[in-house]
């Protein structure tokens, strides 16, 4: 395992990818573009990522995240090489590989270990769907170089046998899990526990990287906001009385008006009457 | 216990002056992921490198792969930006709660509780008309984007009319200041008071978390229906910070 992370690090690195598009501020509001988000989870090596031939992440470091990149829908060509690689095909650690991003996806492609150890790439579509009101979603997802996993919440197993590299989704009331990671079937945590903060209208992604072996076990964390569903209402008088209040007021206010109206009409009366008298 | 059981009967009636849009939240396109910033604070340093876009860099094919449909435009490719996802950098709780909130014009001066969701999925708001309620969930005070929101009852059971009552008399320009958890307060200024029936209540606009950020207040308002037992309209202020108000002028 060892050797195989070391002989990945000298042949250069790792893996993945992103891309882009020459306007991306813009670009964000597109809806009809991909986005496209990259992950690095293979500890002790620094890459390069090309896209389409191009040098995309200059340096990419272990446990960061890249993008999203707002990408117009189409296949694109990724590889990773060595930090200092002269070019795409220089030095490879991973690939070339197709990234067919669909118009309006969400994707997270991810440089990881294989269960056995092996520098590999994974590609994930993002459930991007509306969360409801008051809840957020937790994906957990096996990158790493390890046997099947249990994901605890406390003492309780969650999700149980997940399997390098796949996923798992909840959908859970909004606030903080204390998540760990155990082998599949025990309790003993080999990562964790920690506390991932499950937020509401959010869809957020841990992932389980790194290697059992190697002890260089961790999580990374990328969240997509923006999911909520609002409240159903806003239910804000019980009684009425409000109401009954602002009508009882009017109704006084006219009624002043009217009086005032008469007493004006009684003054010009006896005013008239007045200077008919003196005439 | 009896009287729960009572609330709860009447829950569905008292969903109130603006539990029209519940019939069809789920018609309300759910904003773009991408309209938000999805992921917090870059803590790691940006990778800003130039991509050296010369022609002649181009690379040969790749051997085992055929060449995929390039993108039409083969231009340059900008870094994008690259974030710490190390679980302690990602999650940090930064959402300032609201905590107290002044009208001098109204002659507002109330307390503010966290509030989430009823058993109907509409915002519950607390019991007494002189409390108001923030929705925990959405945006809290000095954020970067979207609508901070606090409501309260024009009206409760428990005790009569609120403040609230008088928020539709509210002025364009009125300050509204509110206090927050850390101690320190924010000042508004009102940009408009509407009223909106509840068939059109736009609880996705009330509750939304992108745009510039802003105070939303809520309450009911208009006619009371004694046949449904509630409101008929919403009363909406809108208020923006003071800061961004003197900004755009």
């Amino acid at each position: 395992m060892k050797s195989r992370l070391a002989a990945g690090s000298a042949a250069g690195a790792v893996l993945i990818a992103a891309l882009s598009v020459p306007m991306s501020a813009t670009a964000a509001t597109d809806s009809a573009d991909a986005q496209l988000s990259v992950l690095h989870g293979i500890p002790g090596v620094t890459v390069d990522v090309w896209v389409n031939g191009d040098l995309t992440l200059d340096d990419f470091e272990p446990s960061t995240l890249a993008g999203p990149l707002a990408l117009p829908a189409a296949t694109y060509s990724v590889a990773i090489t060595a930090a200092d690689a002269a070019d795409a095909t220089d030095q490879v650690v991973l690939g070339p590989i197709d990234l067919p991003l669909a118009a309006s996806g969400n994707y997270t492609a991810v440089a990881h270990l294989t269960e056995g150890g092996d520098p590999a790439a994974a590609f994930f579509t993002n459930d991007t769907s509306a969360t409801a009101a008051g809840e957020g979603r937790l994906t957990v997802r096996h990158v790493a170089a390890a046997p099947a996993v249990d994901i605890l919440a406390g003492d309780t197993a969650v999700i149980s046998g997940l399997t390098n590299p796949n996923e798992e989704i909840l959908n859970l009331p909004a606030g903080v899990v204390p998540a760990a990671v155990a082998a599949a079937g025990t309790t003993e945590p080999v990562i964790g526990p920690a506390d991932v903060d499950v937020k509401e209208g959010e869809n957020t992604i841990v992932y389980a990287y790194g290697s059992l072996e190697d002890d260089t076990l961790a999580l990374a964390v990328q969240s997509i906001t923006g999911l909520h569903t609002p409240p159903a209402g806003i239910p804000a008088g019980q009684t009425g009385e409000a109401a009954l209040a602002e009508a009882a007021q009017s109704s006084w206010l006219g009624l002043g008006a009217f009086g005032l109206l008469l007493a004006a009409a009684g003054a010009l009366f006896v005013t008239r009457r007045s200077a008919a008298a003196r005439r | 216990m009896r009287l729960s059981l009572v609330l709860v009967l009447v829950l569905p009636v008292l969903a109130g002056c603006a539990s029209a849009s519940a019939q069809g939240p789920s018609a309300q396109p759910a904003p773009s992921p991408s309209s938000a910033s999805p992921t917090p604070t870059p803590s790691a340093t940006p990778t800003p490198i130039a991509v050296p876009g010369s022609a002649d860099a181009i690379t040969p094919p790749s051997p085992q792969a055929p060449a995929p449909p390039a993108p039409p435009a083969p231009a340059p490719i900008p870094a994008p930006e690259t974030t710490d996802a190390d679980l302690a950098a990602v999650q940090v709780g930064d959402t300032i709660a609201p905590v107290r909130l002044a009208i001098p014009e109204l002659a507002i001066d109330m307390p503010i509780d966290a509030m989430g969701l009823d058993e109907d999925g509409a915002m519950a708001l607390p019991e007494n008309a002189s409390d108001a309620g923030w929705y925990r969930f959405g945006p809290g005070l000095r954020n970067t984007s979207g609508a901070t929101v606090i409501a309260s009852h024009i009206d409760s059971r428990h005790d009569g009319i609120g403040p609230f009552s008088r928020l539709k008399d509210a002025s364009e320009g009125s300050i509204v200041s509110v206090g927050g958890s850390d101690g320190a307060s924010v000042d508004y200024v009102v940009t408009s008071v509407r009223s909106v029936g509840k068939i059109d209540a736009p609880m996705a606009e009330v509750f939304d978390r992108s745009g510039d950020p802003r105070l939303t207040l809520v309450t009911c308002g208009g006619e009371f229906d004694s046949g449904t037992g509630h409101y008929v309209d919403n009363i909406i202020l809108t208020a923006v910070p003071v800061a961004a108000a003197s900004a755009g002028e």
